[in-house]
């Protein structure tokens, strides 16, 4: 419990003493992408999680300066993946986990039984003109319906 | 404007930002749900003036809870700017020496000012944002843009090389707004709309809240410092 409030205060001070050095490089930015597969099989078609729309009328754009959730919730999903990456941490990777299962539940409510799912995220950066893609983690296959056996 | 006005309106808009943010927690896991129940109690209490000095300590202690639970902020500076002026205010109220109420809304000031100066200092030292290529970069691949169509503007070189040099500017040069109300009152209101383009972009929208709640202290301190008048 004290080591919690300790590290909860530690926490805190990055943002009563802040650097406020918003951009100050564009950094290799995060995608992250999941698929499913039956057992022992590779994932092949491979989706974004939560892709952005082509465009964006103005009424959609004046509505999310109120109410933006899944956005909100796409970008702590770049949080956690810079996390996991910099600090190999539990808590990002069960966050990552979790959030990415509602979402396949969402798109994929009925599932065959033996349906294995996997994520992995993809690091955008450029050299020289180039976008390049680097894939920098890829989880294990995991059970789409949690007790099976 | 004077302190207590300052304080207050600080409070509201706060308040205001809190109920906007936690309100997109409530569909998300149950454990959420109830932390940002629970805060949307205190910023609505808030927000009537009830009690405040215990509802801006529980707001505190809650903040903590919030921090552990996602260890860290949930949305990066927004969440930062929250609670640097959740904390200014809080003990800007519990500190009973009038000099330390002041200072303490004061701090919070110095911050905003510090803000836009050290963002357009940091980007102005650097030659990709000279150039107008790191714009160029956050819409051709950040994770930012809200809609793929945004992410053409990255063929628009000139155009992100003026953008880029209109927001380091204005950035770097915001300090010298301090010395006359009206010129702060106008470089407010354009960091206002720097900040409503970048909900608009990039979908930051919580930051655009959370940044205005903090804009009443600086127009306190700017009167308090300067002691200038309209």
């Amino acid at each position: 419990m004290f080591h919690a409030i300790l590290h909860s205060l530690g926490l805190l001070l990055p943002a009563l003493i802040p650097s406020w050095r918003f951009f100050k490089a564009v950094q290799p930015s995060p995608r992250v992408e999941w698929g499913i597969t039956s057992s022992s099989q590779t994932v092949e078609n491979w989706r974004p999680y939560r892709p952005r729309p082509a465009h964006l009328g103005a009424i959609q754009l004046a509505q999310r300066m109120f109410w933006n959730a899944a956005w909100n919730e796409s970008l702590f999903l770049v949080s956690l993946s810079e996390r996991l990456m910099g600090t190999e941490s539990d808590h990002s990777l069960r966050e990552l986990t979790a959030r990415i299962r509602c979402e396949i539940a969402e798109q994929i409510p009925s599932p065959p039984t033996g349906t294995f799912w996997q994520f992995r995220l993809i690091f955008m950066d450029r050299d020289g003109d180039q976008v390049t893609r680097h894939i920098t983690y890829q989880s294990d296959l995991i059970r789409l319906h949690p007790h099976e056996f | 404007m004077s302190f207590e006005t300052a304080l207050r309106l600080t409070e509201i808009l706060m308040a205001l930002a809190f109920l906007q943010a936690s309100s997109e927690h409530l569909t998300g896991p149950p454990r959420d749900r109830l932390l940002f129940g629970i805060r949307i109690i205190l910023s609505v209490l808030l927000l009537m003036g009830v009690m405040v000095p215990w509802v801006l300590v529980a707001l505190c202690v809650l903040a903590l809870i919030i921090l552990h639970r996602f260890q860290g902020p949930y949305n990066g500076g927004s969440d930062k700017m929250g609670l640097l002026i959740l904390t200014c205010l809080t003990l800007a109220h519990c500190i009973p020496d009038p000099v330390w109420k002041e200072r303490m809304l004061g701090y919070l000031a110095v911050q905003l000012v510090l803000c836009y100066f050290i963002s357009g200092e940091i980007k102005i030292i650097n030659p990709e944002w000279r150039r107008g290529r790191a714009l160029q970069d956050v819409f051709r691949f950040s994770a930012y843009p809200v809609s793929e169509g945004l992410r053409d503007l990255a063929n628009w070189p000139r155009l992100l090389w003026a953008m880029s040099w209109a927001v380091m500017l204005f950035e770097v040069l915001f300090p010298i707004a301090l010395l006359a109300q009206s010129w702060l009152i106008l470089a407010l209101c354009i960091a206002a709309l720097f900040h409503l383009s970048n909900a608009i972009f990039f979908g930051l929208n919580r930051f655009f809240w959370i940044w205005i709640s903090a804009y009443p202290s600086l127009l306190w301190f700017q009167d308090r410092v300067f002691n200038v008048a309209v």
